[in-house]
């Protein structure tokens, strides 16, 4: 998707800018609360709360095991590790840290891994321009992969909106950002996801920018999930494959990780103490979620053996799902005549339309249609059926 | 087509944002650290 293709990643910063206030109200709305589930329930009854779950377990799931294939994948493209051994190592790094430190120990690695990227990306953009200059690469772009620098790329231009949509509904609806709007101090979720935003804004960008280079600095390349790392290896050399190993490493970790313990908590709030047993103790739920941890680990690798296909192909196939879930998700934090037929409806059509144009059409227009109907499902029975939930309800609990 | 030089702007904008922004990352750290709210 070239330059288009760059900035539709970059929009993820914008969720993250919007859930940045989006935190600090859910936090004040529920200052008890656990899970992004606990909101799903208390605001629109057991029924879509369930819906809720399939569709963010599946998604997590299909998100964890994207970032495992990636782990295999990579690490076998820069140092010949077979695929199965690196999936599997930086499967077990995670599960373990994961297990011994929950979210506590997620967040601290997840800061250190930010600022590895960060100042890798950094280090990566400017080593290419010192060995390429823009002009060559825009050159070289132009006479042999121009459909990358065109401006009026339809499917490109549709999946800017499709990225930013999913985006939009990964940020708004994840047990990952919710459980940490609730971890935080007060005052400190609308600054951290400000900052969040910040920070991955120019990732996709740089990082694309690296990809673009390939052909000016001649680096064969055998899939578009190795591009990237194939031409920092390139550029930096022994020390760049080296470096490169660790900024894909810890890109990795920092969501694998996160996924592990949200979900785990999700998994263990939302299914264990509600459905099953609601008089746990809290150290008998900190065993289960290590346990479910591992599980999740298992499963994940399990699932990563054969390689299923490429890493957008599997992940962007749950974009309808998450898509979805975006107008349920704000109309029950902001509106209170938003109700559980509009909710519902919204997640199961949007899903469903969504998943036919998934192989109907593409990947690319999926999660925009999935989120349309959801929308539509939404305002419809807000506007004929009108509620008037007491946000107190979400307050006090039970 | 994209001109040369909007990719040089969004590329060269990136970097420096990632720059600036690990910056902050490191100073908001140190603050933490000093102020004993970190751990």
């Amino acid at each position: 998707m070239g330059i288009w293709g760059m900035l539709a990643y970059s929009t993820a910063s914008i969720g993250l800018f919007l859930f940045a206030p989006m935190s600090a109200r859910i936090r004040a709305l529920m200052p008890d609360g656990y899970t992004s589930g606990d909101f799903m329930r208390l605001r629109y009854g057991q029924t879509a709360w369930k819906i809720f779950l399939v569709l963010t377990l599946f998604y997590s799931l299909t998100w964890l095991v994207s970032m495992a294939m990636a782990g295999g994948i990579l690490l076998n493209a820069l140092s010949g590790i077979r695929y199965e051994y690196g999936m599997t190592v930086i499967l077990a790094v995670c599960v373990i840290y994961t297990m011994r430190g929950g979210l506590y120990a997620v967040i601290g690695t997840d800061f250190i891994q930010s600022l590895i990227i960060l100042i890798g990306v950094v280090v990566v953009g400017f080593a290419v321009l010192q060995q390429v200059e823009m002009e060559t690469i825009y050159a070289n772009l132009t006479a042999e992969k121009p459909a990358l620098l065109d401006v009026m790329f339809p499917a490109a231009i549709i999946a800017v909106f499709n990225n930013l949509l999913f985006g939009l509904g990964e940020i708004f609806h994840n047990n990952v950002w919710w459980s940490r709007a609730f971890a935080f101090r007060q005052g400190v979720g609308r600054k951290a996801y400000t900052i969040a935003g910040l920070i991955w804004l120019p990732i996709p960008i740089a990082a694309g920018f690296v990809a673009l280079a390939s052909g000016a600095l001649g680096v064969p390349v055998p899939s578009p999930d190795m591009v990237g790392p194939l031409v920092i290896a390139s550029v930096l050399g022994e020390i760049g494959a080296v470096a490169i190993f660790v900024i894909v490493f810890s890109s990795l970790a920092s969501s694998i990780d996160s996924l592990l313990a949200a979900t785990a908590d999700l998994i263990t709030e939302d299914i264990y103490r509600r459905m099953w047993r609601p008089g746990a103790t809290p150290g008998q739920l900190k065993k289960v979620a290590q346990m479910v941890t591992l599980a999740l680990g298992l499963g994940t690798w399990l699932v990563c053996l054969p390689r299923i296909g490429t890493l957008a192909t599997v992940l962007f196939f749950a974009g309808p799902l998450v898509g979805s879930m975006i107008w349920p998700i704000i109309t029950g934090l902001y509106w209170k005549r938003a109700n559980s037929q509009g909710a519902i409806s919204g997640m199961v059509l949007g899903s469903i339309v969504g998943l036919v144009v998934y192989f109907q059409i593409g990947w690319y227009v999926a999660s925009l249609v999935g989120t349309v109907v959801s929308m539509v499902c939404v305002i419809f029975f807000t506007v004929i059926q009108p509620a008037n939930y007491s946000w107190q309800t979400l307050r006090q609990g039970e | 087509m994209f001109s040369n030089g909007l990719i040089a702007l969004l590329v060269y904008g990136a970097l420096i944002l990632s720059a600036i922004t690990s910056t902050i990352l490191i100073i908001l750290f140190i603050q933490e650290w000093k102020r004993g709210t970190l751990w």
